[in-house]
């Protein structure tokens, strides 16, 4: 057993629109082969707990199903893909909780702080060169205590918490969250977790040089998050990268 | 010694842009709040046909020499920010170092600089981070730097004509990817400030709208990378001041 664990949540449930196996499958591929590679356990969550009504927030139950087996832990979301030939995450961080800055869209993020800050203290202030994407993160055993709150925070305010729509469910509870319980956070490079690629406009080559036709994102960056595009997408994008690329991870 | 507000509003065809006048304005009230001078370079060093107005602040110093102002910082900005009414002390932030805010906006645009760039001028450097790619259109220095930009206005003279022929076929910049080459060169010490000091890009974070959400993200407005910019940037820029200062 590897002292580190990658786990994702990967479950087909009602709530969903578009049916979630069929661009986690790509998520999974490439996880799986590079966590194989790596000497790194890898996990998938994909029972839906009904303690919860949207299958995201399984994703806080990870201790009550690993305990504390694992030194370090990292979360990547369904719509994720790790490059072949990425280093291992593990090895940038100590005892800190990691994510990567998200500024894709600043309007979905004020809204967010605006709807769920009412659900902590009115003296906890989200900074926005420190809010984190929470579609991906990296932290250790001693984290439990996090997410102990957020399942208490879930049973405490589920009710109202289950009825806000457009503005993410998970992410900006863990940003008010580590600020409420003062955690320690390490910000890691954008290339730990690629949102907004089609806004970046790293979906594209350097066509002008016309010496390397590798689309950017691909080329400089370890963990792709296919999001912030239309959700229709999400599939074909995932799929094209797998068909191009998949063999690289043998 | 004072700290310095250097703004470049160069005349074209005999007029400034309207819109720069609410960002000098902007600053002036920064300058006034916390007692600084705001420089404003009304007329080019040399002539633009010679040396294009964005790389004529490499002259900061000479033109701090020329008018025997002793400065003790100096923040370079471009006319097209806003810098908001609640805005701290950006000189005490600076720890004395070279300060900038990294790009945060077009990254096809900044890779494809970075790349082009290297492969014509900059051959020997190392290809750095791209999400470490400093905007030069926020730049504070000190003294200390008067040999960098020396050693910024002796690049472009000794690579004029390979630089104008990038700026002209690639269209991706005029000094800021050499400024980030040759600050890495030369092992210039610097600060990477938060990017509520130099909010570039805004339109695509989506908070460029009648709510006027981009007022209440950070601290200075850097109205590039507007679509329709001939119209949107006057617009917007005239907006949000009149919005923050009455």
């Amino acid at each position: 057993m590897s002292k580190n664990l990658i786990y994702t949540v990967a479950i087909d449930h009602p709530t969903s629109k578009f049916k979630n196996s069929e661009y986690s499958k790509y998520c999974i591929l490439s996880w799986s082969a590079w966590c194989k590679k790596n000497d790194i356990d890898f996990l998938v969550i994909d029972k839906h707990n009904d303690f919860y009504k949207f299958p995201i927030w399984n994703k806080d139950l990870i201790f009550d199903i690993v305990g504390d087996k694992y030194d370090k832990i990292g979360f990547v979301d369904s719509d994720t893909m790790i490059r072949w030939d990425a280093p291992s995450p593990f090895s940038l961080y100590e005892d800190e909780f990691c994510g990567v800055i998200d500024r894709g869209s600043l309007r979905w993020i004020l809204n967010s702080i605006e709807q769920y800050s009412q659900f902590f203290n009115s003296d906890i202030k989200v900074d926005l060169d420190q809010y984190i994407n929470g579609g991906v993160a990296f932290f250790s055993k001693h984290h439990k205590y996090l997410f102990d709150n957020f399942k208490a925070f879930y049973k405490e305010n589920s009710a109202k918490l289950d009825t806000i729509k457009g503005v993410g469910k998970c992410q900006t509870v863990i940003n008010l969250m580590l600020l409420q319980t003062k955690t320690k956070i390490k910000l890691l490079p954008p290339t730990w977790n690629l949102v907004h690629i089609h806004k970046k406009k790293m979906f594209n080559h350097n066509w002008q040089l016309n010496i390397d036709n590798t689309p950017f994102f691909i080329k400089y960056a370890y963990l792709w998050h296919f999001t912030g595009f239309a959700i229709e997408s999400r599939t074909d994008v995932m799929k094209q990268v797998w068909d191009n690329f998949g063999h690289l991870y043998e | 010694m004072n700290n310095i507000v250097f703004i470049i509003d160069i005349k074209k065809d005999g007029k400034t842009k309207k819109e720069y006048q609410y960002s000098i304005n902007s600053w002036k009230y920064f300058c006034n709040k916390y007692n600084h001078q705001l420089y404003l370079l009304e007329e080019p060093i040399v002539d633009p046909k010679t040396m294009g107005v964005i790389w004529q602040r490499y002259f900061l110093f000479d033109i701090l020499d020329h008018n025997e102002i002793d400065a003790n910082q100096i923040l370079i900005v471009d006319a097209d920010t806003i810098v908001h009414p609640d805005c701290p002390d950006i000189f005490e932030l600076t720890g004395d170092k070279y300060c900038l805010v990294h790009d945060d906006g077009d990254f096809d645009w900044i890779i494809r600089s970075m790349e082009n760039y290297k492969h014509h001028l900059f051959k020997d450097d190392p290809l750095f981070n791209w999400y470490e790619y400093f905007n030069s259109g926020f730049q504070i220095v000190n003294n200390f730097h008067r040999p960098f930009f020396t050693t910024m206005r002796e690049f472009y003279a000794a690579n004029v004509n390979n630089i104008l022929w990038c700026q002209k076929t690639y269209g991706v910049g005029t000094d800021q990817t050499p400024l980030n080459y040759l600050l890495r060169r030369e092992k210039i010490a610097t600060k990477a400030l938060p990017y509520k000091f130099n909010m570039s890009c805004l339109a695509a974070k989506e908070v460029v709208n009648e709510e006027m959400m981009h007022t209440k993200t950070g601290y200075v407005m850097h109205f590039n990378g507007l679509p329709n910019k001939d119209a949107s940037v006057p617009y917007w820029m005239e907006k949000t001041y009149k919005y923050l200062y009455g």
